[in-house]
Parts: structure tokens; C-alpha cells; sequence
């Protein structure tokens, strides 16, 4: 393996490691504010001075752990204590407050001690692939243990309490969003790095599960502030829509445009007349201008820190995006012996795109002559209706007759086609209706059929690549006999 | 509905009721990941093609088989990971993998892909195996992950791919062939001459049949001449192959693998020989085949690929006997004509079967013993003391790597102390 080669292989492990460390430091953060708050003082070390430590703790179990074999744990602990110590000391206040003595230095930054656990919690990653038990349990203990966390700092008087849960709710924006990518990661590293697994050949499911996630959080956050009232108004009204659901999934076809169709008029009638028609005019309200400075609300103070949060995990995202795009341009890692060959192959499978497109309504056949020739040309589409090539009307519709298509109707079209044609014969207008009802229905049940028809033979269809070994044709072909 | 999609709802109206925004957004995230692994979990596996395509159903020990496994993902789903494991009969070999042991603890081949919208893979392996015997590839368990990596649904293909390894050949040293007339059963001539395959002409001797002086040629010439064809040789040949290698019943299953499969070389071996020389041979073996019978014969054939097909039945035949070899002996003297040279080949001491063995030669089958067990010269000692033909044969060194099949007789010290034994 190249230099190059081991140093992509480097990068690719790099994503769930820096993600874990990222969400590490986001729920070791909320603990440290969840100290300080407690103790009357602002949080003063944030995600990124955590994800420091994290790192250092990682680092050193990497670098330094394996030198030192059994003396690792008591070197650790005594690490976890400095750090701890120095993470205390990291406020200025407290080095302010070290002159009295330790206690009133640890009084007024009790937060740093969170250090010393960002350390102890560095060491659980210092092996790389990282263990997916170790990210899907940060995963599983730290989303309930965010909540349990703004649920207890939702407690404490303001101006803290405000400070906190716009910190605390940043904060789990990124813990959910990083432990949910690392642990992704981490799984498609665990099940087949392997078997020749590489994530970079595969942008499409990169781009839709950062889009999921990202789209998700952005939903959550706004909807975290009005869920209690969105909440009671959905109970309020879900009974009634409910109800109509439960009734129309009842309905047939016809009686389901109809709804439709007068809910659509009754939804233009509506606006129709808020537009033209005057209501009675109201007086406004009286407003009063406050007197003092303007508090923010709840909802605006949740939303801006929350801003802060989707920023880090956006920079985290284009980072991975970044990594996508440069790792596609390397080379595949030359110690996999497979050849494999990787193509977009769309098959027979029908364009996405064309199922929003508005498709120009066709006029309907005057007659059953115009309604077989109209239902010729719908079944080109679908090969196994389709007319053959020197197939007569009659040998069509009994072909089809025989391989179970659902109707005779397509013999009776047929033979209106055969007598008008054929044998020159005029048909009457009650014959002609006929045809062309007929025609509706058969457009659309023999293309059902024809489309069944398809997956059945696909799914059945035998490899016609590898000849058959079974037991019974070897004894016909080699002559074995039974001996007795 | 799932356990964290339960608790990730009860976590959702306890933040709001609460009043935790942090929990809500948690919780929508929590239920985002169970929704996502619910649509995987239901759409995961639809329209994923998965095809195993054997380049060759039979090959030579030693040989290898292009494989080519193709996995299609016919829809606009992304799949994270696919894991195909294709179970692998025990000794099969794939040159670019290791077999791993999958979850039925069988070793199986596995892929593991990640695969895009409408994506197709090929990947090309090449396929062997330790020994000769029937392979199998599959069926296959798939398994597949939802959008963050999770497992979300299994599906299980039970299509096999089924493939033969014919034993080794090696160059073998031509088994000496008694004159015999060719393929009747009375002489009528004093030569042993094969009357199918015209030779030449010479001249006119007193004695000679009317029927084979040349006409025209002796027209021609103005002197009596004859027909001459090529010499006949003994043109049927059956290999009986005794399985069995240990010298207790046959129902015990206890065998020396490796010297089994030298059997098999040595018997593929002759048979290779006999086809060069164009001789009408067959096989015949207490063996279990694949088939409902307990014994595999092959009846003699100089037809186009009865080589093929005597190694097809001998990649097929399993290790242990099936039976008896004297209740085999006592089954080919049923179907076979009078005249077919019985070539035994055996491991052992034929002593057990000597007798069925003098009953053969007595109804009209000559009999060769061809001794390649370890103790080969004692063995073929043994059955020239009971006044059949015997020979040795040996591989020049262990079965997968031997270069040649020496062909020999019995020493005369050793044909003296059987006698004496």
C-alpha cells in the first residue's frame, strides 16, 4: 500500500472520528453548563474547548497508552485529574479566586471539572475503526440524557435558565446530528470495509441522509416552540379529519373526484370571496409601546442559539461533502483483488420525472374501428400485449385470451376491427359506443396485466447463462444405471 | 411499531407537555431515524436483483471458474450497505476472498456493497476447489441497511449454482493390454487382427482365407494378394474402482482423505490413458453419486466424451464406500458382456474379494489388479498368488502434486513371499 493509499484510508476513517469527538463535546458541554448554572455562574467553556479535551484524551490513549501497557489506567487517572484540574483553572475568575485557596477556586468555575470527564471519555475512542457499541451507546444514553439535562436546568432561575437551554438546545442540535453520522459511518465500517465497502462511491446516499437529517433538525427547531399549541390544536382538529379519512378510503373512485372536485370549488369560493368581497371593518387595537428594553421571547431567544448549532453542524456536513467529492477522485485501494465494474442502469424502470408531467390528453376514437387501432398503440408499450409482427386481430386476442388476460372484451374489439375492415361491413352506432368503451377499458387492464405479466417473468426468468447440473439430466447424459 | 419509536414518541409529549424543547427536537430526530428504518425496512429489498453467473459448471482439480456476481438496485432508493452472503459448499476456494462463516455456519462468500439509485455492480471472482467433488454456491441471504447504516431487512435467494471438480490427471504409463480379438467373442482367424481397420496388402500364403485376398488389387497386380489390418487389442475395458481404502467392513467410516483422493487421481489418470488410446472403457464403483442407486456404473464406451464423462463420475463419487466392493463385483458380472477386461484398482489387500474376482475371470472377463494403496506391492502380490494379472501403480509424489503414474509389476521376492503367506 502507497503512501497515498494509506493516507486515503486515513481520511476515510477520519469522518466518524471527528463526528464522535463533535458530539462528545456537545453533551459534555451541557453537563459543564448544567454545573455552572447550578452554581449561580455562566458557562464559560463551550463545545469547541471540550472537543479539545476530547481529542487530547484520545490522543494521548493512542500515542501514549499502548507504550505503557499495565501502568496505562494509573497514568490515565492521574491525566483525568490534571486536565480536570486545568480545566477549572481555564476561567479566569477562578484563577482570580486561587489566591483563597482550591474551594473558592473550584467555586467559581466548577464547569471545568467537565474537562477531566472529556478527557475519560477521549480515551473510549482511541482505536480506530471506532467501535460501533461504543457511538451506538453515546447515541442511546446521550439523547435522553440531554433531555433529562434541560429538563433539571429548566429549574434554575433566570437570566441562567435562559442561557442555559438556548446553550443545551445548540448543543443537542449537534450531539444528534454528529452521533448519528458517526454512528452511520461507523456502521458501514464495521460491516464491510472488508468486503470492499467504500461510502465515497456512493454520493446519492451521502447527500440524502445529510439532507434527511439537516431538514429534520431545521423542522424540529421551530416546531420545538410551538408543539405544546400545535399539539392541543391537533388533537383538537385531528377528530374531525380523521373521520373524513375513515369515510373516503370507503369510497369508490367516482365518488372520490366527486369530493374532490366540490372541495376544490368550495376552496376557490372561499378565496374567491376573501379577495373581492368586503368584510366589516374592525378598529384596530390600541397598542402601547413598552417603556422599558424589549425582551426577547422564548421563541426568538431558542431560535437564535439554536442558529449557532445548525451553523456547527453545517460546517461539520460540508466538511463530510468535501471529503466525498476529493476521496471520489482516488483511487480504489489496490490490495482488493475484486474486479468490479459499478454502472447506472436504469433498465425498463419508468423516468421519475415523467410522473409530474402533464401529458397532452389525447381526442377519444370516433368509432370501434379508431378504438382498436388507439388500443394497438397503448399496447406497443407493453410487450407482452403488444400485436406481434404478422399476428392477425383474432390470433392477438386469442393469444392473449390463452396467457390469461382478463377480458374477452379485446376479442369482440377485434372482430368489430375484422368486420369494418376485413369484410367491409358497416358498424352500427350502438357498436361503434361499444368500442370505444371497450377500448377504455382494456387500454387500462391489459396494461395492468401486461405490467404484471412483466414482473412475473422477470422473477422467474432462469439464468440462461449457466447450464442447468441438476442430478437427474447428469444421470440421463452419462448413462448411469442403477446397479441394484 | 418499534421500542425507540415508542419511547422516542412518549420522549416527544413528555417535552412538550413539559415544556423541554431540547427533548422535542431530539425526539423528531429519534422518530425521523424510525421512519426512515420503517420505509428501508419495507422498500429495502424490493427490486434488488441479485445474479450469480458461473463462467463453467465443470473444471479440472487445480482449474478455477469465473464467477460473476451482480447485484442491481432497480429503484430510486439509496441502499447504504447490501450484504449478499452465498453460502459455499465446505471446500470451495475464491481466489480474491476468504470464506467467512455466515450465520448457519456454513462458510460463505461475502459482498458487501453500497449502492446508489439504480445502481448496478458486477463483481468477478474466481472460483475453485481443495478436491474433486459437486460444489455449490448458494442460496443466498441478503441483507440490507437503511439510510444511517442499520440493519433493516433479510431476504434469503435459494437458487444454487452447482459445479464440478473433476479429479487430477497425470501422465500414466500405458497399462499393457492383452491381444484379443477385436470385440467378438470367437477367434476366427489365427492373427489377431481388427477387420474394421484396413491396413494394406501383402502377399498370398498358402492357408490364408479366400475371403481376404484383395480382388482388384490382385487383378491389378497379376498375383494373389491379401488384405492385412492392424493388429487388435483387448477394446473394452471397466474400471472397477474399490473405494473403500481400510481393510475393516465397508459400512466403517473412517478413510485416509488424502490417500482416497490419490485413488481418484490414479483411476482419472488411467482413464485419461484409455481414452488417448482410444479404447472403449467405463467405471463402475461403490460409491454414493448423487443418484438413488449405491452404485455408479459407467458402462464401456469409445464414444466422443466418455472421458468427460467417467471424470464427471468420479468427481461425483463420494469418499466412503456405499457398499461392499464384492457386492459390486457380483452386480458388474450381471451387466456386462463376456470379454470386458475388468480393471481393478484398489488400495488394499484384494484378498477379501479374490474369490468374487476368480468368478469373474471364469465367466469370461479378464481381470487386472492395479494395486496403488501403500502396501501396493504386497496387494498385487496377493492377487497374483490367486493367478490373476496384478500391477502396481504409483503417483510420483502426494496427489496435488505428483507429475506422472508409474505403472509397474510385482517384484518376483515379494510375488514368492505372498505365495509363501
Amino acid at each position: 500500500m502507497t503512501r497515498t493509499d494509506r493516507l486515503a484510508a486515513a481520511i476515510v476513517d477520519l469522518p466518524p472520528f471527528l463526528l464522535v469527538i463533535v458530539a462528545e463535546a456537545a453533551w459534555i458541554s451541557v453537563v459543564a453548563g448544567l454545573v455552572q448554572e447550578f452554581a449561580l455562574h455562566p458557562p464559560e467553556i463551550g463545545i469547541p474547548v471540550v472537543a479539545l479535551f476530547v481529542t487530547f484524551g484520545t490522543l494521548s490513549a493512542r500515542l501514549v497508552g499502548r507504550r505503557l501497557g499495565e501502568r496505562w489506567p494509573a497514568v490515565a487517572f492521574g491525566l483525568m485529574v490534571v486536565v480536570a484540574v486545568v480545566g477549572v483553572l481555564a476561567s479566569p475568575a477562578a484563577r482570580a479566586a486561587l489566591a483563597d485557596g482550591i474551594g473558592p477556586a473550584l467555586a467559581a468555575h466548577p464547569g471545568g471539572l467537565v474537562a477531566g470527564l472529556a478527557v475519560l471519555r477521549g480515551f473510549a475512542h482511541a482505536e480506530l475503526p471506532l467501535s460501533e457499541s461504543t457511538v451506538a451507546r453515546l447515541l442511546a444514553l446521550g439523547t435522553p440524557g440531554l433531555a433529562l439535562a434541560s429538563l433539571v436546568g429548566g429549574v434554575i432561575a433566570e437570566p441562567f435558565r435562559t442561557r442555559f437551554l438556548g446553550d443545551a438546545m445548540a448543543a443537542a442540535i449537534v450531539f444528534v446530528g454528529a452521533a448519528v453520522l458517526a454512528l452511520a459511518f461507523t456502521r458501514l465500517a464495521a460491516v464491510g470495509t472488508d468486503e470492499g465497502l467504500d461510502w465515497r462511491r456512493n454520493p446519492a446516499w451521502l447527500g440524502l441522509a445529510l439532507f434527511l437529517l439537516v431538514a429534520a433538525i431545521v423542522a424540529a427547531v421551530p416546531l420545538a416552540a410551538i408543539a405544546g399549541t400545535a399539539l392541543s390544536i391537533l388533537v383538537g382538529v385531528a377528530f374531525g379529519p380523521l373521520l373524513i379519512i375513515g369515510l373516503a378510503t370507503g369510497f369508490d373512485r367516482t365518488a372520490r373526484w366527486l369530493i374532490l372536485i366540490f372541495a376544490v370549488l368550495a376552496v376557490v369560493t372561499r378565496v374567491l370571496a376573501t379577495v373581492f368581497g368586503g368584510g366589516p371593518t374592525t378598529p384596530a387595537a390600541v397598542r402601547t409601546l413598552p417603556s422599558g428594553p424589549v425582551e426577547p421571547s422564548q421563541f426568538e431567544l431558542l431560535a437564535t442559539m439554536s442558529l449557532g448549532g445548525l451553523l456547527l453542524l453545517g460546517a461539520t456536513v460540508a466538511i463530510l461533502i468535501l471529503i466525498a467529492v476529493w476521496m471520489r477522485r482516488a483511487r480504489p485501494p489496490r490490495d482488493d483483488l475484486v474486479d468490479e465494474t459499478r454502472t447506472i442502469d436504469r433498465g425498463d424502470a419508468p423516468d421519475p420525472r415523467r410522473r409530474w408531467r402533464p401529458r397532452a390528453r389525447r381526442p377519444e376514437p370516433a368509432g370501434a374501428v379508431q378504438a382498436y387501432v388507439a388500443l394497438l398503440a397503448d399496447l406497443a408499450r407493453h410487450p407482452p400485449a403488444g400485436r406481434g409482427t404478422g399476428e392477425t386481430p383474432a390470433e392477438h386476442a386469442a393469444r392473449l385470451r390463452r396467457a390469461g388476460a382478463p377480458s374477452l372484451a379485446l376479442d369482440l374489439l377485434a372482430a368489430d376491427y375484422a368486420l369494418a375492415r376485413d369484410a367491409g361491413l358497416t358498424l352500427s352506432k350502438a357498436e361503434d359506443r361499444r368500442g370505444v368503451e371497450r377500448w377504455r377499458m382494456l387500454r387500462r387492464r391489459l396494461a395492468d396485466w401486461a405490467r404484471a405479466q412483466a414482473r412475473l417473468g422477470s422473477a422467474t426468468e432462469a439464468d440462461r447463462d449457466v447450464p442447468a447440473a441438476a442430478a437427474d439430466a447428469e444421470g440421463r447424459r452419462s448413462g448411469l444405471r442403477a446397479g441394484g | 411499531m418499534t421500542v425507540t419509536a415508542f419511547l422516542a414518541i412518549l420522549l416527544l409529549l413528555g417535552g412538550v407537555i413539559i415544556g423541554v424543547p431540547v427533548a422535542v427536537v431530539l425526539a423528531i430526530v429519534v422518530i425521523l431515524l424510525e421512519i426512515v428504518r420503517a420505509i428501508w425496512s419495507r422498500n429495502g429489498l424490493l427490486d434488488v436483483q441479485y445474479r450469480r453467473t458461473l463462467g463453467r459448471d465443470r473444471i479440472t482439480w487445480g482449474e478455477e471458474i469465473p464467477v460473476a456476481i451482480e447485484v442491481w438496485n432497480r429503484k430510486g432508493l439509496p441502499l447504504a450497505w447490501l450484504r449478499a452472503d452465498d453460502v459455499a459448499s465446505p471446500g470451495t476456494i475464491v481466489r480474491e476472498r476468504s470464506l467467512i462463516v455466515g450465520g448457519r455456519g456454513l462458510g460463505v462468500l461475502r459482498n458487501t456493497w453500497t449502492l446508489a439509485p439504480f445502481e448496478r455492480v458486477i463483481r468477478r471472482f474466481h472460483v475453485g476447489a481443495d478436491r474433486r467433488g459437486v460444489y455449490e454456491l448458494g442460496p443466498v441471504d441478503l441483507l440490507v441497511g437503511d439510510l444511517f447504516a442499520r440493519e433493516a431487512a433479510a431476504a434469503t435467494q435459494p437458487e444454487t449454482a452447482r459445479f464440478l471438480v473433476r479429479p487430477r490427471t497425470v501422465v500414466a504409463t500405458g497399462i499393457h493390454r492383452r491381444d484379443r480379438w477385436g470385440g467378438t467373442d470367437r477367434a476366427l482367424a489365427g492373427l489377431s487382427e481388427d477387420p474394421s481397420r484396413f491396413a494394406g496388402i501383402r502377399e498370398y500364403a498358402p492357408g490364408d482365407a479366400v475371403r481376404r485376398v484383395h480382388p482388384r488389387a490382385s487383378a491389378r497386380l497379376g498375383r494373389p494378394v491379401v488384405k492385412v489390418f492392424e493388429p487388435s487389442r483387448d477394446r473394452e475395458v471397466l474400471i472397477a474402482l474399490d473405494v473403500q481404502t481400510h481393510a475393516g467392513a465397508a459400512w466403517e467410516t473412517s478413510f485416509d482423505l488424502e490417500e482416497v483422493e490419490s485413488l481418484f487421481v490414479v483411476a482419472a489418470s488411467i482413464a485419461r490413458s484409455l481414452a488417448d488410446e482410444r479404447a472403449s472403457f467405463g467405471l463402475a464403483a461403490a460409491g454414493y453419486h448423487g443418484a438413488e442407486s449405491r452404485f455408479a456404473i459407467l458402462p464401456p464406451s469409445e464414444a466422443p466424451g466418455q472421458a468427460e464423462r467417467v471424470l464427471d463420475l468420479l468427481a461425483r463419487l463420494s469418499s466412503h464406500p456405499s457398499a461392499p466392493f464384492e457386492r459390486l463385483l457380483a452386480t458388474i458380472s450381471r451387466v456386462l458382456r463376456p470379454g470386458t477386461t475388468i480393471l481393478v484398482l484398489t488400495a488394499r489387500d484384494p484378498a477379501r474379494y479374490l474369490g468374487h474376482l476368480r468368478r469373474l475371470e471364469q465367466s469370461g472377463c479378464p481381470i487386472v489388479v492395479v494395486a496403488c494403496g501403500p502396501n501396493g506391492d504386497r496387494d498385487a502380490a496377493h492377487a497374483r498368488a490367486a493367478g490373476l494379472a496384478a500391477r502396481t501403480a504409483r503417483l510420483d509424489g502426494p496427489w496435488r502434486s505428483a507429475g506422472r503414474l508409474v505403472v509397474g509389476t510385482v517384484p518376483a521376492v515379494t510375488r514368492a513371499e505372498a505365495v509363501a503367506t
